[in-house]
């Protein structure tokens, strides 16, 4: 952690609202991203992303200075976005690889590489994209995702390899539709 | 985010595309998060610090108005006989008392008729405070009473002001010797009949003595019913005004964390002051000045805002080859979100996300402050020109606050700025309610009996914000000079 964020996160930790806010500008759109992943919207995302800030503000004394700031940061929030995807009570059921989800939301979201992809993993059903986001994304083992979302290793495993093959279809048919 | 090793192409070609991918969510996330958050704590040392000065400052006024209060009342009776004397001898003495405010006195018994030479009272007085007396001191035949040289008697220090008194009460009569250059002066009795309604001693109207060589007599300048002394008084002041104004925030989005310095912002602002004063004499030394002043202030300021390509705003869609992005003003009164617009000079040129966009804008900040001042004023003469300290509070509300923005330029060759920016205000900021601490120095000339004008340099410093608590914390440091005209009632 570089001295600026050191000092940073010790006003914080005071209650210092200045620093606090600080905290927030140079950290939120990464974390922003992540929301986004794990939610259907952008107004989902948000909702989750306070959520989350309000969670590192007040639990910042757990925080003892071991491991990277931002990847406890980035755990904090993840586990808001997992009580979220929770909160949906989506079950982690086997979906067939021809069942579409249907598309929440159609907000023109930025057409970059990533927005496209976030686009696309939002068809998947949300078992599957978290599964997909934990594993891929967020370098989680299947034990590690068994028991964040308290889903058996086999579960775990069925679900991530049909979340591949559901996003290499979508992939697909965009590449094909763009010939 | 910990890297896995891909498995698979798809893997790789997720990890790929999320890699430093990022977005920004609305802009009054923030407002929302802070509406949940437990109230900051102040900085308390600052706030000690500040109230330990004024403290202090209190403490010495409450000990010099005391001191001031307390030889007043003890002079306070002596107001039945007033007789004012002029010796019979020649004198050649020059008076030299060293300091208005001597707290010790001289008392000595004196015979009457003793026909004490006036080189052995003065001898007597040197003896008694020898530092005190560079020279003789003139003291006439009394009668058989105590006297008292009495030189914190607020009079002309030119003066010898002697009490009579009997076993330690001044009831008597004064006797003020004046200082003259004339010859053969005879004593002048004055009947308390001719100056009833005097009041206190301490405030003996100024009165002349016109001395003859026959027939000495006694003339007030004024009427003593019209020449009572001043209680009041209503003056004008109108003052330019220099203030440094201090910011403290957050950088604006989206600086790198490096620029921590810009956690805090000076804005100085120049404008004028205008203001009316009311006063109330406490005594001729003191006085309790108030009123209501407006303060208009303007402040300039260049921005320079060190944005990057890959910092333009994802969720606007500006024309092809346009570029919207954000930067936060800070402003006295919140936060305001600004959208710039760029475009790029040639389409064709690839930018990188990394590439600097050079912009430099101008800002223009107008404050409108009411204030109202609570001062203690202390004058250190007692002449037609005076210099005066004074010291106190004023309570200061920013009444309002206007915000222009004008001249955005790109600095770059690959952009061009355009002139259709946004303006966002999410950060509603309280009206901004402070307690200032306000010293100052100045003299003033009485130009007729009841007419005065004053100069002087004042300096105010915020001690404490009562504003309810923002992102934003303000505090300010002004200078004025200032030119005033009073009228005495």
């Amino acid at each position: 952690m570089n001295k600026a964020l050191q000092k940073i996160v010790s006003q914080c930790k005071q209650g210092n609202r200045l620093a606090q806010r600080r905290l927030y500008e140079v950290t939120r759109d990464k974390l922003f991203v992540l929301c986004l992943r794990y939610t259907n919207n952008r107004a989902d995302a948000e909702d989750v992303l306070q959520e989350g800030f309000i969670t590192v503000f007040n639990c910042l004394h757990q925080y003892r200075g071991e491991g990277s700031f931002e990847g406890w940061m980035r755990k904090v929030v993840l586990r808001v976005a997992l009580a979220y995807v929770r909160k949906q009570k989506r079950t982690f059921r086997e979906v067939p690889l021809n069942e579409s989800h249907q598309e929440i939301e159609l907000d023109l979201y930025q057409e970059s590489n990533a927005g496209q992809l976030i686009r696309m993993m939002r068809k998947l059903a949300p078992g599957y994209r978290t599964i997909l986001n934990l594993y891929v994304l967020e370098g989680y083992s299947h034990e590690e995702i068994a028991t964040a979302l308290d889903i058996s290793i086999g579960t775990s495993k069925s679900q991530l390899n049909r979340a591949k093959a559901k996003m290499r279809m979508l992939l697909e048919k965009k590449l094909s539709s763009q010939k | 985010m910990k890297k896995r090793i891909p498995k698979d192409g798809l893997e790789k070609f997720l990890q790929d595309s999320f890699e430093g991918h990022v977005d920004s969510p609305s802009y009054n996330l923030w407002d929302r998060i802070e509406d949940q958050l437990p109230e900051e704590e102040k900085d308390r040392p600052m706030i000690f610090w500040r109230w330990g000065i004024a403290t202090l400052v209190a403490s010495l006024l409450g000990v010099v108005l005391f001191q001031q209060f307390y030889f007043t009342k003890q002079l306070g009776h002596l107001n039945e006989k007033i007789i004012i004397v002029e010796s019979k001898s020649k004198t050649s003495a020059t008076l030299a008392l060293p300091n208005p405010i001597i707290s010790q006195a001289i008392e000595e018994e004196v015979k009457p008729n003793s026909a004490l030479s006036q080189n052995q009272i003065s001898n007597k007085v040197k003896e008694t405070i020898p530092t005190r007396y560079s020279e003789n001191v003139l003291i006439p035949e009394t009668e058989n009473k105590k006297h008292r040289i009495a030189n914190n008697l607020p009079l002309s220090s030119d003066d010898v002001k002697v009490l009579l008194h009997d076993n330690g009460t001044f009831n008597e009569s004064v006797k003020i010797i004046r200082k003259s250059n004339e010859d053969a002066l005879l004593p002048v009795n004055v009947s308390p009949n001719n100056i009833s309604n005097l009041g206190k001693i301490a405030k003996l109207p100024l009165a002349k003595l016109i001395t003859e060589t026959s027939t000495p007599s006694f003339n007030p300048i004024i009427d003593l019913g019209i020449n009572k002394p001043s209680k009041f008084s209503i003056g004008l002041a109108i003052a330019p005004i220099y203030q440094l104004h201090k910011i403290e925030l957050q950088p604006p989005f989206p600086i790198s964390i490096d620029n921590s310095h810009l956690f805090k912002r000076r804005i100085e602002s120049y404008g004028v002051h205008k203001g009316v004063n009311f006063g109330y004499q406490l005594n001729k030394r003191w006085s309790l000045d108030s009123g209501i002043a407006y303060q208009k202030l303007q402040s300039n300021f260049t921005h320079k805002p060190r944005l990057k390509f890959k910092d333009h705003l994802q969720n606007t869609n500006p024309p092809d080859g346009s570029y919207d992005f954000e930067y936060t003003v800070i402003t006295s009164s919140g936060l305001v979100g600004l959208q710039l617009r760029v475009d790029q000079t040639d389409p064709n040129s690839n930018l990188n996300p990394d590439e600097n966009v050079p912009l430099s804008l101008e800002t223009k900040q107008t404050f409108h402050y009411l204030s109202v001042p609570l001062l203690v004023n202390y004058s250190l003469g007692l002449g037609r020109w005076n210099l005066y300290l004074e010291g106190g509070f004023q309570g200061r509300f920013l009444a309002d606050h206007n915000f222009e923005i004008k001249n955005i330029e790109s600095l770059s060759s690959k952009l061009t700025s355009r002139p259709n920016e946004k303006f966002r205000k999410p950060s509603n900021r309280p009206k901004e309610i402070a307690l200032d601490y306000v010293s100052g120095v100045g003299v003033s000339f009485d130009i007729q009996a009841k007419w005065q004008v004053q100069s002087g340099f004042n300096f105010t410093s915020s001690l404490l914000n009562i504003s309810p608590p923002h992102v934003i914390n303000t505090q300010q440091s002004s200078f004025r000079l200032a030119l005033g005209l009073t009228r005495k009632f």
